[in-house]
This record gives C-alpha cells, structure tokens and sequence, in this order.
C-alpha cells in the first residue's frame, strides 16, 4: 500500500523511493497521506452519476477514504462565480423563503431544512486559523449541521496547527467539544465575534460572516458557557 | 533632407491618435517618434501590475493622467488564489504620489486595496476626478469617506463588486456641499445603509449625474424621491425593489420612471416583487442593457419586461427566465449582441428536468443577428446544439458555456462535447475568447489548436486527457494571450516544449494539474523574462522534482520577481534552497 497505512503518519521516513515517484498518475503519491487528498485532481470517478467511460481509465487506489464524492457546489471555486455574485445571491436565500410563503400557486410551497442549505449552495465565508498564514473559504451552505462544518474545516485545516515547516504527527482537532487547544469562532453580521455552536444551525446560516479556529486561551473571553464547561472538566 | 516631422507636428498628430494599440506602434518606429510619444500619453494601461514596476511607468509616461491596473489573476474571483498572494495597490499609488501627481484617473481590477492607499490618493492627487474599482477588497467604508471628504473635483466613484469592510453608511455624508462634479456614484456593492437626505442632496447638486447605482438597502420608497431629482439619469441601479408602497406612491414612482426619458441601462432590482415589474414598463423601450441577475424575477413577470425592451443590446439574466423566456428574448431583443445567464441555485432548475436547457440559446442564437457574447450556465449541453448555434453566429467573438457539471457529455448522445466545440471554433473565425466545460478529450484542444487562431482568452476545467491537450493549444492558438486552467490531467512535457510560447503571452494559470515541481524549477531556469510562481500551502523544500504542485502562475515581466511574495509563493529567486531541477532534460 501507498504512502503508509494510516493518514495521521507524515514524515520523512514514509517518502517512497524516487523510482515509484516517477509516475505521474493521477494517484498521486506524495508522501504523507494528508497531502494526497489534498493534492489529488477531480476526475470523473468523483463523479459517478456522469463520465463513466473514463472511470477505468484512472488509478484506483485513492477512491475515497471515507470521503463521499463531492457535489459540484462543494468544489472550490466551482461553478465558477464571483464570489461577490456568490454572496450577493446567497443573501437573497431568507427573502425568497418569505416570498415563497406568499406565492403559493407558484407551486413552491415546501421550504425543508436541506433545501434552504443545500440548493441554494453558494455561500462561502472566509477562515482562519491561528498559526496558519493561509485563509480559505468554505461554502457553509453546502453543510447540514455544526458537525458537518467542522468536520470539513478539520479536513481543511489538518496538520496545519504548529509549524508547517515540520511534519510531526499531528491530531484531530475537535473544534467543536472543548478538547482541544483550539475552537472554532465565527463574526456574525453585527461584527460580533461568537463562539460556533451556540445557535441554532439555520440561525448561523445566515448570521456568519466569516470564521476563525483560535487558541483556546485566546476565546476566554467570548462565552461564559464555554468557560464553565472547562471548568467542569478540569474537575 | 532632415526627413523627421518636427515633434510639435507629431505631437499634434498624436493627439488624434486614442488607441493605446496604435500608440503602442508609433512608439516602435523610432526614437523620436518614442519619445513623442511617451511624452504625450495621457491613459496608462497595466493588465498585470506585476509585469512592469510603477516607478518605469511613471518615468516612461509623464503626463500620464489616467492609470488602470489588474492585479490578481482572473481564477481569484472564483477563490482559487488564497488570501494574501498580492496585487497590491499601494506601491502603485505611492509612486504615483511623487512621480505624477496630477493624476486624475484610477481604474484597478482585482487588487487588494487598503483604507491607507484611498486616504493616500485623496491627499496626493489635487485634480483627482475618477476612482474605479472593480474586484478589489481590503478597504472600509473609511477609505471611502476620506475620498469623498477631500477630492472636490470627483466625478466618478464607483464600487464594482468589491469587498468592503462595512463599517457603516456614514461615508456618503462625508461629500462636501461644495462638491457639484459627480458624474457617476456606484455603490451597489456595500450593505450599510446611507443616510437618505444626504443622498438626495447630494444627488439634486449634481446636475451632471449621469449614473448612478444604489445598493440593496436603499427602499422603493426612496428610490422614488431619488429618481425625481435626477429625471437625468443614463444608468440606473435601483435598491430593493421590495417595500409595500401604498397606491399613491406606486404611482408617483411610476411618474417618476416615466419622466426618464435618457435612461439606457438598468440594474439592481434586488428582491422585486412581480407587481412592480409594470413600473419599468415605460423606461423599457429605452434601455441598452438590462442586469437583472440579481433579481429573483419568474417567468412569466419577465415575458411582459422583455417583450418591451426592443432595443436592448445587453442583457445579464438568472436561468430563472428559463427556455421560454430566452424565446421572447429571440423575438423582442433584435438588437441583442451579449447575453449572460447566471445559475440562480434556484429548486428545480438544477435536475434533469430543467426548465432551461441547452435550447434557450439554440433560440437567442437564432433570433439575435448581432449576438456576439455570450456567457451561458447551464446544467447539460449537447453538440447539436453547439452546432447549431456555431452555424447561425459565427459573429461571434465570445463564447463562455459552463457546464455545471464537471465532465457532463452530450445529454442527448453520451457522448463528449468535442464537435460542439469543433464546430464553434471552426465557424467563428474572430472568436477571441472561449471557456469551455462538460466532458472533453484531447480531441477538442487539437481542434481548439487548429482552428482558434484569433483565440485570445482560454478557459479550461475538468478536461483532457493527456499533454497533448496542453500541447495542441500552446502550438496552435497563434493569438493566444491568456490561458487559465484547473483540474486537468497534464504535466510538464507540453509545458517544457512549448516553453518560449510563454513569453508571447501574458499569462498562464494552472491549479489542480500535473505540473511537477521539478518542471517548475526547470522552467524557471529556462526562462528568465517569465516569473514562474508557484502557490502552494506545503512546504517544497522536501519535496521531489516528480511532486506535483498545486498551483502554478507563470507571466512574463519586465520588472523580475516580485519582492512582496507571501510564504505560500515559490519562486527560484525567493527560495534559492529549493535546489535545481534534476528532471532530464529532453
């Protein structure tokens, strides 16, 4: 097997030898098993509903590690709008939902949970992690739950807490449960800065405006209840 | 015989001469003619603000009175060039500050613009009349107060799409009573809401308004009072377009609209209710260009606006206007020459029972003579269909599909979208840019290659299947000026072969591709007038030559290397560490 047996082991010792580099597949095989998700170009087999006659052509070993294939309103930059557009539209998402409540002959009646997040799919906030030089922006309209959006944001940013010069085992991060060094931050459109998790998944929908995964000793401020929980695990 | 024109002579020619493409070969003739020239030219024009540097512009042109810069490459407006990769305005404006202070003219394109640079230009430039920026982001509605407060001679201040840091809408105030030159105010793009009596003040004290565009927050009810004291206007941006207007009201704004009688363009109508749609009935014959991809406008509403609109030469549109409306638009929109269709994300229109399809455009190319841009977001194509509208307009110079789904074949046959794109290539002969989408093989680049001569813009996603492809539009594409690509499976060796190609272009974009980073370095090395850089969030001094990056830019420069790379920016010069190439070279 490639690139070691598990994500979580980076390091020198797991570069394989130049020869087996050499091939420029779409598997690429670099290193460390977090590189290659990330490296790895969208080809049609990520796209199973479309393109099967090139699936065969593609090498196999990297059909997700328990990544579903993504929709084309979770790739980056992708279908390619301004991101201003992107944003500008998206805001228009809470005044359909009341237009819709008024049109119903228009046969739009229904106004379900995944359709408000999912379809309208095109909203994308700016993150930042403490330590890490690069922001990136992730569409939270393409998520259902607090979950969900940490889940990619730990995706996102994995291995990137501590030095990007080296590359030591690095851990889950847990934004959302307390436990970890870090936790996951939000603006919300009064300039507030609060901490994720506190309302209702919908409500933060369309309140964020971007986020940050910052230092935990950093957020003692934000909120009591994250405070007190800490207090009642260090008992 | 002394053959040469005395300079005041040439220089009085010049001065008939606008084109910069023709100011371009004067300068090419002659020293003298060179330097007439340069000492003559009034409008600067950078399209890579990293290719030359501010202090030789300054020097080359003088009397330069109007400056327009682009920074960042086009990908970025789809976030894919992380945060922090440059296209800084400041150093531009600061040189500019010394070297040419009667600057009158700003124009930036995507470039990271700072509250600090705004405060700058209000302070350097005494004549300053004209700031536009589109794209652009890193400033606050600040920057923007310390330019209305202090360029008493402003006539243009416009705000396309940028990112701003709201901070409220007391910026507006900041327009002295004193200043009476505006010409044109665009601030559709901020949130905050302006205070409504400066606004009309403002407004009725400027008898040259000519265009103005309002931002969302501004009311119909607003609009109303707006709109009587500049009956004027030539370009309108409404706000909101959704109050609840007592009936008395409705019809003064519709007395108000129909007093426009010099309107030509028309945007914004954020959130307008259909039973608002009859107050533009009037300013509609009218209009030139109609933007309403930001108005959530049904079918049916839209059939009464557009069959009106009979001298409409530009329209930017939703799919919600579906197939039936891009027919009303073939049977009203004679004049029609650039029609964009933006995905709405709305409900049923991104299955595959799509009220839109590949045969709305099948319509406007049939029913618009003059059709000759086209921008297209569509779920599904066919080749039929690109075949067909190749044959009814090969007039035309732009054509953008987007197939939102990557790698999506002919919906009709199965097959790859190759001959649809043969056919546009081949029949359009003066098609100078093209984005392509859908499932393509390498097929499609060679006849890209073949037949795209005047080809000056290519975008590709999601496409190919070896160099070949990379290959055949760098050998072929004669005219080729910019290329951006993501996602493709091809590396170095097209890249290596047609590398002098590079240098006749301005610019190269490729993410998510195979390019080695060993290629990279070798390419750098090879090239020493182009600046190949590499972004990428990992650290490559461990990395192999065969490793492929996740992102190269490579442009060619008079300036060399940038010194204001961020750490995620790899270049040769900057990261001397990373060693040469040791890939073989062929």
């Amino acid at each position: 097997m490639r690139g070691g047996g598990s994500e979580f082991e980076t390091g020198k010792s797991n570069l394989l030898p130049a020869e087996s580099e050499l091939e420029l597949g779409l598997g690429l095989s670099i290193g460390g098993g977090a590189w290659r998700e990330r490296g790895r170009i969208l080809t049609a087999k990520d796209f199973p509903s479309v393109g099967s006659k090139r699936a065969a052509d593609q090498s196999s070993s990297h059909q997700g590690q328990g990544a579903s294939p993504p929709r084309s309103s979770q790739i980056v930059g992708w279908p390619p709008i301004g991101s201003h557009r992107m944003n500008k539209v998206n805001n228009q998402a809470p005044m359909k939902a009341a237009k819709e409540e008024e049109e119903e002959e228009e046969g739009k009646k229904k106004n379900d949970e995944t359709k408000d997040v999912s379809v309208q799919g095109l909203g994308y906030v700016k993150v930042n992690m403490d330590g890490v030089g690069i922001g990136r922006k992730v569409d939270i309209r393409a998520h259902s739950s607090y979950e969900n959006l940490a889940q990619t944001l730990e995706e996102m940013f994995f291995g990137m807490s501590g030095s990007t010069t080296s590359r030591e085992k690095v851990k889950p991060l847990r934004l959302l449960d307390g436990s970890s060094e870090f936790v996951l931050t939000y603006e919300d459109k009064d300039g507030d800065w609060m901490l994720v998790g506190d309302v209702p998944w919908r409500m933060f929908v369309t309140s964020v405006k971007r986020l940050r995964i910052m230092g935990t000793s950093e957020a003692n401020g934000l909120a009591p209840r994250h405070q007190e929980q800490k207090e009642r695990q260090r008992q | 015989m002394d053959l040469r024109l005395p300079s005041k002579v040439l220089e009085h020619i010049l001065s008939f001469v606008d084109s910069n493409e023709d100011r371009n070969s004067v300068s090419l003739v002659c020293k003298s003619w060179f330097e007439t020239e340069r000492r003559t030219r009034k409008r600067v024009i950078v399209r890579n603000c990293y290719a030359v540097t501010p202090e030789a512009v300054a020097r080359r042109f003088p009397e330069m009175r109007s400056l327009t810069l682009k920074g960042k490459p086009h990908f970025a407006d789809y976030n894919l060039v992380p945060d922090g990769w440059g296209g800084y305005a400041w150093p531009w404006i600061e040189a500019m500050a010394v070297k040419c202070p009667s600057l009158e003219e700003l124009r930036l394109k995507r470039m990271v613009v700072t509250d600090e640079c705004l405060e700058k230009i209000a302070a350097s430039f005494k004549d300053f009349k004209v700031l536009v920026l589109t794209s652009c982001e890193g400033f606050s509605t600040d920057g923007l107060a310390a330019i209305a407060v202090a360029c008493s001679n402003l006539r243009e201040l416009e705000l396309r799409e940028c990112i701003v840091e709201d901070l409220g809408g007391d910026w507006l105030s900041y327009f002295p009573e004193t200043l009476t030159s505006l010409v044109s105010l665009d601030f559709s793009c901020l949130d905050s809401e302006v205070k409504l009596s400066d606004l009309e003040r403002l407004v009725s004290r400027s008898p040259n308004l000519k265009s103005l565009k309002l931002n969302r927050a501004v009311s119909l009810d607003a609009l109303g009072s707006l709109l009587r004291l500049a009956p004027q206007l030539v370009e309108l941006g409404t706000g909101s377009f959704s109050d609840k207007l007592d009936q008395e009201a409705v019809s003064k704004l519709s007395q108000a609209f129909s007093e426009m009688k010099e309107l030509k363009s028309l945007s914004g109508l954020w959130d307008v209710l259909p039973e608002y749609i009859p107050l533009l009935y009037s300013v509609c014959p009218g209009l030139t260009s109609l933007n309403l991809s930001y108005a959530t406008v049904q079918m049916p509403n839209l059939v009464e606006l557009l069959t009106r609109c009979s001298n409409l030469q530009k329209l930017w549109v939703m799919d919600l206007i579906e197939d039936k409306g891009l027919e009303v638009v073939a049977s009203s929109c004679k004049e029609l020459r650039e029609l964009r269709v933006f995905p709405s994300g709305a409900e049923g229109l991104n299955d595959t029972n799509v009220a839109m399809t590949e045969q709305g455009l099948v319509s406007v190319s049939e029913g618009c003579p003059n059709l000759e841009s086209v921008l297209y977001f569509c779920v599904q194509f066919t080749n039929a269909a690109m075949i067909t509208i190749a044959r009814n307009r090969p007039n035309l110079k732009c054509f953008r599909l987007c197939v939102m789904e990557p790698f999506a074949p002919d919906h009709k046959t199965q097959k790859p979208l190759d001959e649809g794109f043969k056919a546009i290539v081949e029949r359009c002969k003066d098609l100078q840019r093209l984005s392509v989408s859908g499932l393509l093989t390498d097929k499609a680049f060679e006849y890209i290659g073949t037949h795209g001569k005047k080809l000056r813009m290519l975008s590709i996603a999601f496409a190919g299947d070896s160099d070949l492809m990379l290959h055949h539009l760098l050998s072929g594409c004669e005219s080729l000026n910019k290329l951006e690509i993501r996602d493709c499976p091809f590396g170095d060796t097209a890249l290596l072969e047609n590398a002098a190609k590079l240098e006749t272009m301005r610019s190269l974009w490729m993410s998510s591709c195979c390019v080695s980073f060993g290629a990279c370095k070798l390419l750098s090395q090879k090239m020493p007038k182009l600046n190949v850089e590499v972004i990428d969030e990992h650290p490559l001094e461990t990395r192999p030559d065969s490793s492929p990056v996740e992102r190269i830019y490579i442009y060619r420069t008079l300036a060399g290397p940038r010194l204001d790379m961020p750490e995620f920016v790899w270049t040769i010069q900057k990261n001397p560490e990373i060693g040469v190439s040791h890939l073989a070279i062929k």
